[in-house]
């Protein structure tokens, strides 16, 4: 091969042979899971019947639908409609998110490593703070590790259709993830300001908020904004379980066979996403150095 | 067993994993005294400026602050006595994102609670606002009140800790190693503020300085600290060349190793 | 200024001057008003969202949720003493009758056959979007033609679309159109991490180190040799440290793709809540539980066992 290949090698790192049976082991597995999942190539090419919804619905992509494809002078006007989907997206992913911040933020703290180090004590004092804090610890992970539909099924039977079951059940699984993702961004600052505080006679909880949380700030700020993006996908599915967002109405509209509707629906999710990412981009870019 | 002094240490013996950095030190010091403490990296002069400061609990011995041993006062009274000392971190200590203004009135931290103390930080009295850029004109750099702390220069953001310092009202100042990262021209300039500041409000000032010049120049009392013990301790004008080759004697070797302990 | 407080001249100066250099201080524009938009947007949710429990407190649904409370008691320990013999005979009989372990068992094979079918996509078609490889003169400052750039950026849109549809609408779509079978959660979960995949492996391209590869371009390579026979081992740790990132969340995304109707764990629990059997789905939901904190261990430990060496 060519004369630098020993450069490229170094700068691979030292263990090629660790990647590569990482790769081989994931081919095995993949291979494995075609052999237990019911996947037959048949099931790649679609029925005589998929065949027809496909290119109808395919078919229609470049034309979304600006108007009722069959119109109802009792019907609102149709992209009136879209709007009010989107905007009911907005509002549900963004209820959600607000609870998800406060589960966030108080779980975060009192999870962190840095709320809990140099409090002194004895052996017995010590094992209960240390027991408090995994047991948050592992209240996260359970928080984390049920998916936000899985949340929205359990609310659903307990609270009925209400959008706060829905917003509840965004916010839990958010907020444990946020709550993670803070306590190891204030985990990860530097403890020299907060240090000064303490030797200034600041209480443990002014020194960490004036100490510790402003310079994680940037960071946290940025990851709420990326989950906040999520959680807009995830209120718009919330649609399916019949919550009036997005998703309730492309439901809606393919079992009316309105494909061309469905486009529009999809473009408007697209969009919405899109935008968000680029609030979300656009702050990271001028905040996060 | 009441003293006038200020800062005072008794024995005191401080180790970190077993590694002895302090070993029985032997200090007192007036009120109002104006006093440096030299020696070569790695003597124990942070150490000792930390146990004297509360911030650190001696591993044997005792200290007294204004009469009082940190030791004895529990979590809850050790805030009290640590607002009455103002320390200026070699590290600085300073919160980058914050403006200058900010990381001045979190000066008095100690003295609120939690939501008292976002409010005095974030939502300033005119009156505080008035102090802090007295201060911030007082160390050189009023036209900074509202940068952020983190564009400003090293220079800039030392004396935006001994402002932060000082507006703690501080009946003692500490300052470790306060020029360690200022060109040779501002180290003067700073080292004489402090020691203007001192004289102004009628302050202990502790000062460690690695610049033996600096330290003879503006401290009329030094403290010569080598290999976690007082090597001397008297007048600057008592102080020889002998004392000072005798402190920094041999001691090349051991700099790397232990360097800031 | 307080009345307390008398104001002398100079006070009156200096707080001029602070008010002059308040004016002048920098502002970051964009994050204040990302931050108030956000704080309206947060109290505008719970008002016009609807989002207040109110039906909590009536009486009526308080006696609901008390009752689902009630049936989520295993179904044999329904107002009986708490046995944990009883317990773990009737945990036994719920995951075979279910089938709730073999679901589970799909769940994880899911979940592995689409990380791995979107991180092979990634690999192939990431350099197409990477600035240092899809461009005139490979690794070169040279200026770029419009070809080039215009490839660069359908390729980075086509990552964005990939990944702006959520997973579950990506498969109820195409559960419409392709006979059943897993396929169409596995392409969906596939796509989505396709595109987010895509995204970070081509940023991971263009931030190699330049020297070995422009060195390899002037001893004769070729683009695609410089992509793939250079470029891809150089940055196959970060792919795959990425690879077992996602996987934990698409175990969690395989479990809840069930409810569409594909037999994974989320079929089953979707089953007991259409039977009203809340203990069953309770029981369901823990095993999913249990199900992604063993992924997340193992990709925790995978990383960790990548990044050591």
């Amino acid at each position: 091969m060519a004369p630098d290949a020993n450069g490229a090698r170094r700068l691979r790192g030292g263990a090629p042979g660790r990647r590569a049976a990482v790769l081989l082991g994931l081919v095995v597995l993949a291979l494995l899971a075609l052999a237990v999942l019911d996947t037959p190539a048949s099931g790649l090419v679609p029925s005589a019947s998929g065949v027809e919804v496909a290119k109808r619905f395919l078919g229609t992509a470049l034309r979304p639908a600006l108007d009722y494809q069959e119109a109802h002078p009792d019907f609102e006007p149709f992209l009136w409609k879209v709007a009010k989907g989107a905007w009911r997206t907005v509002l549900l992913a963004a209820g959600g998110m607000s609870l998800a911040l406060v589960f966030g933020a108080v779980l975060g703290v009192f999870s962190s490593d840095a709320w809990w180090e140099d409090r002194g004590g004895r052996g017995a004092r010590r094992a209960a703070r240390g027991s408090v804090q995994a047991a948050l610890r592992l209240v996260i992970a359970l928080m984390r590790s049920v998916h936000e539909l899985l949340w929205a099924v359990l609310f659903l039977a307990a609270f009925g259709l209400t959008p706060f079951a829905a917003a509840l059940a965004i916010a839990i699984p958010y907020g444990g993830t946020l709550a993670k993702v803070f306590a190891e961004m204030v985990d990860e600052e530097p403890r020299a300001a907060a240090h000064a505080l303490r030797a200034m006679g600041a209480s443990r909880a002014s020194e960490y908020v004036l100490g510790l949380v402003p310079g994680a700030m940037s960071n946290v700020i940025a990851y709420a904004f990326y989950r906040f993006e999520c959680s807009l996908r995830s209120a718009a599915v919330m649609g399916f379980f019949g919550i009036p967002t997005l998703g309730y109405d492309l439901q809606l509209a393919w079992n009316d066979l309105a494909y061309r509707e469905v486009w529009t629906y999809v473009y408007a999710m697209t969009a919405l996403v899109l935008l968000f990412e680029a609030w979300s981009a656009g702050l990271r870019k001028r905040f996060v150095a | 067993m009441t003293t006038n002094a200020a800062l005072l240490a008794r024995s005191v013996e401080v180790s970190f994993d077993g590694h002895q950095v302090l070993r029985g030190v032997d200090v007192e010091i007036a009120s109002g005294e104006l006093v440096a403490l030299v020696g070569p990296s790695g003597s124990g002069k942070t150490t000792l400026l930390r146990v004297l400061g509360g911030g650190l609990a001696p591993t044997a011995g005792t200290v007294e602050i204004d009469g009082t041993d940190p030791a004895r006062c529990g979590a809850r009274g050790l805030r009290p006595l640590r607002r009455r000392i103002g320390f200026v971190h070699q590290q600085l200590g300073l919160v980058p994102i914050l403006r200058a203004s900010h990381n001045v009135l979190v000066g008095r931290i100690g003295e609120h609670s939690l939501l008292g103390g976002l409010r005095s930080v974030f939502l300033p009295r005119d009156p505080e606002v008035l102090e802090v850029h007295r201060l911030l004109e007082r160390v050189g750099i009023p036209e900074k009140l509202f940068e952020r702390t983190d564009t400003l220069s090293g220079g800039q953001q030392q004396r935006v800790a001994i402002a932060r310092a000082l507006y703690q009202r501080p009946r003692i100042l500490l300052a470790d190693e306060p020029v360690a990262s200022v060109d040779p021209a501002r180290a003067r300039a700073v080292v004489e503020l402090l020691v203007e500041l001192a004289r102004e409000g009628g302050l202990t000032l502790v000062v460690s300085l690695h610049d033996l010049d600096l330290a003879r120049e503006f401290f009329p009392r030094l403290v010569g600290l080598r290999d976690g013990r007082v090597a001397f301790d008297r007048a600057t004008s008592e102080v020889d060349a002998r004392s000072f080759e005798a402190l920094y004697a041999f001691a090349g070797g051991d700099d790397l190793l232990r360097d800031g302990a | 200024m307080s009345a307390s407080h008398a104001i002398t001249a100079d006070d009156a100066a200096r707080l001029a001057r602070v008010a002059e250099l308040r004016r002048r201080r920098p502002v970051n524009r964009y994050l204040r008003v990302s931050l108030v938009l956000c704080g309206v947007l947060g109290v505008v949710a719970w008002i016009a969202g609807d989002l207040f429990p109110r039906f909590l407190f009536d009486e009526a649904s308080r006696r609901n949720v008390a009752r689902f409370l009630g049936e989520l008691r295993p179904e044999p320990l329904q107002g009986e003493p708490w046995d944990w013999g009883v317990f773990a005979q009737w945990v036994r009989e719920t995951l075979v009758h279910t089938r709730g372990l073999g679901d589970a068992w799909r769940t994880f094979n899911l979940a592995v056959l689409a990380i791995v079918l979107a991180g092979t996509f990634a690999a192939l078609v990431a350099p197409l979007g990477a600035r240092t490889l899809a461009t005139r003169d490979p690794l070169s400052d040279a200026p770029d033609t419009a070809g080039w750039r215009w490839l660069r950026r359908v390729v980075r849109l086509g990552f964005v679309l990939l990944r702006a549809l959520p997973e579950y609408v990506l498969a109820f779509l195409l559960m419409a159109m392709l006979p059943s079978s897993a396929w169409p959660a596995v392409l969906a979960l596939a796509m989505h991490n396709a595109g987010i995949l895509g995204r970070l492996h081509s940023e991971t391209l263009e931030n190699l180190p330049a020297g070995p590869l422009r060195s390899l371009r002037q001893a004769g390579a070729t683009r695609a040799q410089l992509a793939f026979a250079a470029g891809f081992p150089l940055a196959l740790g970060r792919l795959l440290l990425y690879v077992f990132y996602r996987y934990e969340t698409c175990v969690r995304e395989a479990t809840v793709l069930g409810i569409l109707g594909i037999r994974t764990l989320g079929y089953s629990i979707q089953d007991a809540r259409s039977k009203l059997y809340y203990d069953e789905m309770l029981l369901l939901i823990l095993l999913s539980v249990v199900l992604v904190l063993a992924a997340d261990a193992a990709s925790v430990f995978v990383r960790r066992w990548l990044r050591r060496a």
